[in-house]
């Protein structure tokens, strides 16, 4: 018994909404400090960005479709629909997102052929740690879709483990112009 | 009707049936029915003890350190004791103690009663974030005190990445994972205002405690994920050798600065907004009156938040960082002054010729305003740009920084506790010894602090464990008043257990408060309100309170 007495003048997003809300203010300002530093380090070097731009933009393709199957779970999931039928979606999304980590994986070995390790160039280094971070954010998030996949969740846990899919989808978006486009 | 009355589309049947009117310290006595709980008010109680604990850690290195310097020569300490001494007492002061001291167990006992709630939005969460509290903070401990840390408090590179002996890595991910804690109390907060609002109880009708912790909250929420960067950077390159912060590998060392301040100078409202929430609750209590400028005490908080963000190189005017960046940014430390200065003279406005009643609760809230405008008024010497390279890295800054946070903060948890212990209790304290212990805490603490401004302005380096004679005088005294503070500090560990078993026990209001919180039983009920009361008056409206003050509870 929580006591919640729904009263609070003005308020229509409900607790958890909220607080999953300003969880992903708190991801946003840790990713923004990233991408500061990201781009300070840019300022600082000359020459085009060294990455493989092909496939950053396949893995960017990847993500943004795996969002639009994420998008179709929530749809899917609301209590118009059948039993289980965001299971198809969820887990395509969740494959998609293995595939973008097989991906990297790839363009992390073909970095290490081409001598893009880290080292001197502080771009570099943090294109190692902002990638590596991601894939962290994106492993939970395969894990969570799976999971949900798996049992027949609340409409309000899918669209809540969609919201945090879009976030990790959007930290990509932001990560991918500033780590392969940027001309210097 | 009295004030209490119940709207009758929300205290439903099934809740007033189910409610038990037994105080919330009864509802179970065993060590497992205090650390399964998820009453916010029991969970309040764990997070007083524990940081109680923090408190006398972090203490035993402020020891150290002003015993070794009552001496010019270094005698007591080595200097790499020394540098771990004052990096113990620096982590574990702002960390484990100053950051969530008010918030952790006044704003989570609180909160709820003020708003008319029976909990937080999140009760589990909250209790998870007190077990992460307590293991990051146990976890920090044992590394400070197995390895050692020699960095200071700050971490700065590259001295934490490529010189320092001992467990950087590890003291950092206990600080990392204090600060889950951090984000999980402020989201918690924000949700529980935003949603958990009593029927009528409108934002400007909230008490300012509230106001101050949401604004807290949101500091805590946005500004820690930019501390928790910073410290993921030094693991990537003191763990994996990848080059951030130091040059060698490619790194900018200034990096490192301008993240660890862009969390660490909201830190330091992290710290002082709750404590102004605390004040202005003590000084409208015993001036008998609502706060005076309400409106504008409350938006100073927000003010006061959304500035901090954007101060953080005045930590840097001799870093190298662009001279017109340090102009902007000495500019905008300025304005900063402005909402505190409105909240400084609306108390002022509030006591202006009230019938003012000179409890201990009250003395510690004017010691607070006296450090805290002593210390804001020396912030205003230090954002200057040309005084601040003749004050940096000196115990000028150490001075200023102890009279915001320990003079300002340490000073309004204490007042706090002296206000609303009654309520948490039911036990009122031996009013005489309170006040005593304001008494010496305001002398011990002037008489440690001011010399360091002293000492800074005439050169005395701070973190250095030995000096030239001619500054032994100022040291020794500062050190005469820290034994000073430190008793006024032990006191009220004695009178106030005391007070548990022996002290006359305080009615639901004894101070004639008007908050929400006095018109519930001493000490509250486990769901706090019988009924979630309806509200009809606006803040600190004494009328109110005489209705219900004659209802027994
Ligand atoms: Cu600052």
């Amino acid at each position: 018994m929580t006591g919640r007495t729904g009263a609070g003048p003005g308020t229509t997003a409900s607790p958890g909404q909220l607080g999953l809300w300003l969880f992903l203010s708190t991801e946003v300002m840790m990713f923004g400090a990233l991408l500061l530093a990201i781009t300070l380090a840019r300022l600082g070097r000359s020459g085009a960005a060294p990455f493989d731009k092909g496939l950053g933009a396949a893995n960017t393709a990847i993500l943004l479709t795996s969002s639009l199957l994420v998008a179709v779970a929530v749809e899917r999931s609301g209590p118009c629909s059948g039993p289980g039928r965001a299971r198809l979606p969820l887990v395509g999304a969740a494959a998609l997102g293995v595939a973008f980590l097989a991906v990297k994986a790839v363009e992390y070995r073909a970095d290490f052929a081409k001598g893009l390790v880290p080292g001197p160039d502080l771009f570099v280094n943090l294109y190692y740690v902002a990638t590596a971070l991601h894939a962290v954010h994106l492993t939970i998030g395969v894990a969570l879709l799976a999971g949900l996949a798996l049992v027949r969740p609340q409409p309000s846990t899918v669209e809540a483990a969609g919201l945090y899919w879009h976030f990790v989808d959007l930290v990509w978006v932001f990560l991918y112009p500033a780590l392969y486009l940027v001309p210097g | 009707m009295t004030a209490t009355s119940t709207d009758p589309g929300t205290g439903t049947g099934a809740a007033r049936a189910a409610f038990d009117p037994r105080p919330y310290t009864a509802a179970g006595h065993t060590l497992r029915s205090w650390l399964t709980t998820t009453d916010h008010k029991r969970v309040a109680i764990l997070y007083l003890i524990a940081i109680t604990g923090f408190f006398a850690l972090g203490a035993v290195g402020a020891v150290l350190v002003r015993l070794e310097l009552a001496t010019p020569r270094p005698d007591l300490l080595s200097a790499e004791t020394y540098n771990r001494a004052f990096t113990m007492h620096g982590i574990v002061m702002v960390w484990f103690f100053l950051i969530p001291s008010i918030p952790n167990v006044f704003g989570n006992f609180l909160i709820p009663l003020m708003i008319g709630a029976r909990d937080l939005a999140f009760p589990r969460l909250n209790l998870l974030s007190w077990y992460i509290y307590v293991l990051a903070g146990l976890f920090t401990i044992v590394t400070l005190v197995k390895g050692g840390v020699d960095t200071g408090w700050t971490f700065y590179t590259p001295l934490s990445t490529q010189f320092a002996n001992g467990h950087v890595l590890l003291a950092a991910a206990g600080v990392f994972t204090a600060g889950f804690s951090s984000i999980l109390t402020g989201l918690n907060f924000i949700v529980t205002i935003h949603t958990m609002r009593a029927p009528g109880m409108t934002w400007f009708r909230l008490p300012i405690f509230v106001w101050s912790h949401y604004a807290t909250s949101i500091l805590l929420v946005l500004a820690t994920p930019v501390l928790a960067m910073a410290l993921i950077l030094i693991v990537a390159e003191r763990g994996f050798g990848v080059g951030i912060f130091d040059p060698r590998l490619g790194g900018d060392p200034l990096l490192f600065q301008h993240l660890f301040w862009f969390y660490s100078h909201p830190a330091v409202y992290i710290m002082v907004l709750p404590a102004m929430g605390v004040v202005t609750e003590l000084i409208s209590t015993f001036a008998g009156r609502a706060v005076f400028g309400y409106r504008f005490v409350a938006y100073a908080s927000l003010a006061i938040a959304a500035l901090g963000f954007l101060v953080w190189g005045h930590h840097m005017f001799v870093s190298g960082q662009s001279m017109y960046a340090s102009v902007v940014f000495s500019f905008l430390s300025f304005l900063v002054a402005v909402p505190s200065a409105v909240k400084v003279y609306n108390w002022a406005a509030t006591l202006y010729r009230a019938e003012i009643r000179f409890t201990a609760p009250l003395l510690y809230g004017l010691s607070f305003i006296g450090l805290f405008v002593f210390g804001g008024l020396t912030g205003l010497i230090l954002a200057s740009l040309a005084l601040d390279v003749h004050a940096h890295d000196t115990t000028f800054v150490v001075a200023h920084f102890h009279y915001i946070m320990v003079g300002g903060a340490v000073t309004a948890y204490l007042g706090a506790m002296h206000f609303w212990w009654p309520k948490i209790t039911g036990r009122l304290y031996p009013d005489a010894l309170a006040k005593l212990s304001v008494l010496l805490l305001y002398v011990g603490f002037n008489l440690t602090f001011f010399p360091q401004y002293i000492l800074g302005w005439l050169g005395m380096p701070r973190r250095y464990h030995e000096y030239p004679a001619e500054f032994q005088v100022w040291h020794l005294l500062s050190t005469a008043g820290a034994g000073l503070l430190a008793f006024a500090y032990l006191l009220p560990l004695v009178y106030l257990p005391w007070s548990l078993r022996w002290g006359q026990r305080a009615g639901p209001n004894p101070w004639g408060a008007t908050g929400l919180e006095w018109r519930v039983p001493s000490p509250p009920p486990t769901h706090n309100f019988d009924r979630i009361p309806t509200v009809t008056w606006e803040a600190y409206t004494p009328e109110a309170t005489a209705e219900t003050k004659d209802t027994p509870p």
